[in-house]
């Protein structure tokens, strides 16, 4: 089986927009350079997958990103035997691909994974640095370059879901939140191409749909959300309209939020 | 009155400004009476604009007063001492200060303008004391006032020369005043007591001024309906904190359900001393099975974790003969599907203090069943939240939480241990309840009573009856199961006549209640 060449549609060759909060970039280097796997925490669409990217293009690995979800199993991961016509033939997953290859394995949103599925990363995590593939005898060594690194939410509390104890001590941790004001601002700016003031608004949108969680609302608006807001507004859509739809529209369906949230919206519009 | 209404209310001061407070919703005044403000103080905020319409677009109003007292609440800073001044001054310093407040808002929410404006109605023409206080109001707010009076206009030129100075306090009391003084000496009348704050949704500034020297507050006299309500004793309107929910009842004579006719109140539980309760290791081995038992293998699947052996030999043969093989060759491990909701419900009724079959009062048998309940099932990943519910007439019913779903077992055990037999068994209101605290989709709810749900105000025996069961039929349309515990054999007859016969269960042993939850665990019961 070709290696590199495998993983080079991984690499990321241009530069991905990240704006730091603090020195989370010196931190992840020096993660790297321990190979200490690492579990990004934070709200969704805070910036945690731009910031692997970023880092990951800093670094000059492959990043291979699996999403997780509840119905992925441990050979989704791994690998599993298809059949040929010669017989039985092993396909590697695209962890043991980052393993054999050394690529940033990035597990997102890793809770949504059942946790006898997330046993399979437990070897590669602690000082052995090995895969074994149960299903086909073979022990795959971590190349020197391999990472793990996952994500997750701690707001998202879909009933008890978390990552067992047992997973989460192999990990150092980064804990993501919405930037300060200012700094959202010149993000939102940046990535939408709207003005200062337009993203200075924006934010306050945000602000006002992240205090709402004290009324009900399950999580508030995403950087992320701000920016599609952001790009609807610098293609010509009016700040309401564009808020409404890229942000209080997708958020609830609860009546009493959405008024509040579009009472917030329009206290924005000059 | 709209609750959703009363909701938004208490959003808009969250989505706004980020403050809570809880916000008393008093009626419109009497019409010929005289006009009410809002009034807000560090312990709530009251409107007197009525009940809260279902539709934003008609709150408009309340809107704006909460748009206002919120910038009081995040600018302002702390009350004004009125010492010597003049009631006209006292009426200055409020009107700066609400400007003021404004001026701060609209800098950050450029949009309230658009809000507030619409109420300032005053024109230029009459110059009565009040009139030009809501025409410096007006000029204050409209950057496209051009009201030609010389002190309205010499307001306006004072407060817009230094908006660096607006983020000082001591501005309002300083330009305050000073207008005071000159409207002194136009020799405009101007009388406290039947001056009302223009426009309508500003505050009436009580919450402005230090309240020990009550002549010293600018506003008017309280609120008539404060003291009313006091006088006669009335507890004042519950705010939001204190959640009322009302639910239909079904009379069976009739056979129509009676629209909002019993109202559950929720109750903050006390907590108690905890005991605990001694390990059953048969229970423990049940768990741990119900835990293995959790994953089913399904072979000759198209997708799979691995390959199903028996099918791959067949395929590899079907291929060496040249034909063409079943593409079915995996095997899948499956998890059940994900547990359902489970709702505890506990009757803590008056006849729950009787004594139990087995010894002690049925209330401690009922806190055992409870106290493994909460031990087994969050153990076996089955959401579960503890509602204990009594009653005292249809007005009455009182639900407490004792487990909800977010919380850790551990707060369960001192909340079941302050737990004391009192009121009646309005089941049928306490089975609504509920069933609305469950999530949507389809959910366990299991009641632990002793049997006939009572209450003060029936004399019907029938009647609570009927209804409770036309609440479990209620409940079974919207995918919600109605299992009723007995806590001896001897109840479960009447219980039979609510949740029928086949969805009652008797736990009055031990074997019983371990059954019981492996029944749950493996999700057998439906």
């Amino acid at each position: 089986m070709s290696g590199r060449p495998l993983l080079t549609d991984y690499l990321i060759r241009t530069e991905p927009y990240y704006r730091p909060v603090g020195d989370e970039a010196a931190l992840f280097a020096a993660a790297y350079a321990a190979r200490l796997p690492m579990i990004l925490k934070g709200p969704t669409g805070c910036g945690k997958t731009r910031f692997l990217e970023h880092m990951s293009w800093r670094l000059r690995r492959p990043l291979v990103t699996i999403a997780c979800h509840e119905d992925m199993s441990a050979p989704d991961l791994v690998g599993r035997w298809l059949l040929d016509a010669g017989g039985t033939v092993w396909h590697d997953g695209p962890l043991t691909r980052a393993v054999r290859f050394g690529a940033i394995c990035y597990l997102d949103e890793v809770v949504e994974a059942r946790s006898d599925t997330l046993v399979a990363i437990h070897p590669l995590t602690d000082a052995r640095r090995m895969l074994p593939l149960e299903r086909s005898g073979e022990v795959v060594p971590a190349h020197p370059d391999f990472l793990l690194v996952v994500s997750y939410n701690p707001g998202y509390q879909a009933l008890q879901k978390d990552l067992k104890e047992s997973t989460k001590q192999r990990f150092g941790a980064l804990a993501f939140t919405y930037p300060a004001p200012d700094l959202e601002a010149e993000i939102v700016a940046h990535e939408a191409g709207v003005d200062a003031s337009c993203a200075t608004r924006l934010v306050q949108v945000g602000a006002a749909s992240r205090a709402l969680v004290a009324e009900g609302l399950t999580e508030g608006a995403s950087t992320r959300m701000l920016i599609h807001a952001g790009r609807l507004i610098a293609g010509g859509i009016g700040f309401a309209p564009a808020c409404a739809l890229a942000v209080a529209t997708p958020l609830t369906d609860d009546p009493a939020l959405r008024d509040a949230l579009a009472a917030a919206i329009a206290a924005q519009v000059p | 009155m709209s609750r959703g209404g009363e909701r938004r209310r208490a959003a808009l001061l969250r989505a706004l400004w980020n403050r809570t407070r809880p916000i008393a919703t008093w009626p419109l005044p009497e019409p010929g009476g005289p006009p009410q403000r809002p009034r807000f103080d560090d312990d709530e905020i009251r409107l007197p604009h009525g009940a809260a319409p279902v539709r934003a677009a008609d709150d408009r109003l309340a809107e704006a007063s909460l748009a206002h007292i919120g910038a009081h609440l995040a600018f302002g800073s702390g009350r004004f001492a009125a010492g010597s001044l003049r009631p006209v001054q006292v009426a200055l310093v409020s009107l700066i200060e609400d400007a003021r407040v404004e001026a701060l808002a609209l800098r950050e929410r450029p949009g309230l303008r658009r809000l507030w404006l619409p109420f300032h109605a005053a024109e230029p023409g009459a110059r009565t004391a009040p009139d030009l206080m809501a025409r410096l109001s007006r000029a204050l707010l409209d950057p496209g006032s051009d009201d030609p009076d010389a002190f309205v206009a010499k307001g306006r030129a004072l407060f817009f020369a230094d908006p660096s100075a607006w983020t000082d306090p001591g501005f309002s009391r300083r330009l305050g005043d000073r207008l005071g003084n000159d409207l002194g000496q136009m020799r405009v009348p101007f009388s406290p007591r039947s001056y009302i704050v223009e426009p309508a949704y500003r505050d009436d500034h009580a919450g402005l001024w230090e309240q020990p020297e009550p002549e010293a507050a600018s506003g008017p006299e309280r609120l008539p309906g404060d003291a009313a309500a006091r006088a006669a004793g009335v507890d004042p309107p519950p705010g939001p904190a204190a959640s009322l929910r009302r639910y239909p009842e079904w009379d069976h004579r009739i056979r129509c359900a009676r629209p909002d006719w019993a109202s559950v109140r929720e109750e903050e539980p006390a907590t108690g001393p905890t005991r605990s309760v001694a390990p059953d290791p048969r229970l423990d081995r049940t768990l741990s099975l119900l835990r293995l038992s959790r994953m089913t293998r399904r072979r000759r699947q198209l997708d799979g974790d691995e390959l199903d052996l028996a099918a791959a030999v067949d395929a590899v043969g079907l291929i060496r003969s040249g034909r063409q093989p079943e593409p079915r060759l995996y095997a899948r491990i499956q998890r059940r599907p994900a547990p359902v909701p489970v709702l505890l419900l506990i009757d803590v009724s008056l006849s729950t203090a009787d004594p139990a079959p087995g010894g002690g009062r049925l209330i401690d048998a009922a806190l055992d069943v409870a106290y493994t309940v909460i031990g087994a099932l969050p153990r076996l990943q089955v959401p579960l939240a503890v509602m204990a519910f009594r009653s005292a007439g249809r007005h009455d019913v009182r639900a407490t939480w004792i487990k909800r779903w977010s919380d850790a077992p551990g707060i369960a055990a001192g909340r079941l241990a302050a737990l004391a037999p009192g009121g009646s068994t309005r089941l049928g209101a306490a089975l609504r309840h509920a069933g609305g605290m469950l999530p949507p989709g389809p959910g366990l709810i299991l009641v632990l009573t002793d049997g006939e749900p009572s209450d003060i105000d029936i004399h019907d025996p029938a009647y609570l009856v009927a209804d409770a069961r036309e609440a479990c039929r209620r409940l079974a349309g919207d995918g919600v199961t109605v299992l009723g515990l007995a806590l001896a054999h001897a109840q479960i007859e009447a219980l039979a006549r609510i949740c029928t016969a086949r969805r009652c269960v008797s736990i009055h042993t031990l074997s019983r209640l371990r059954a019981l939850i492996g029944t749950i665990g493996r999700g057998a019961w439906s």
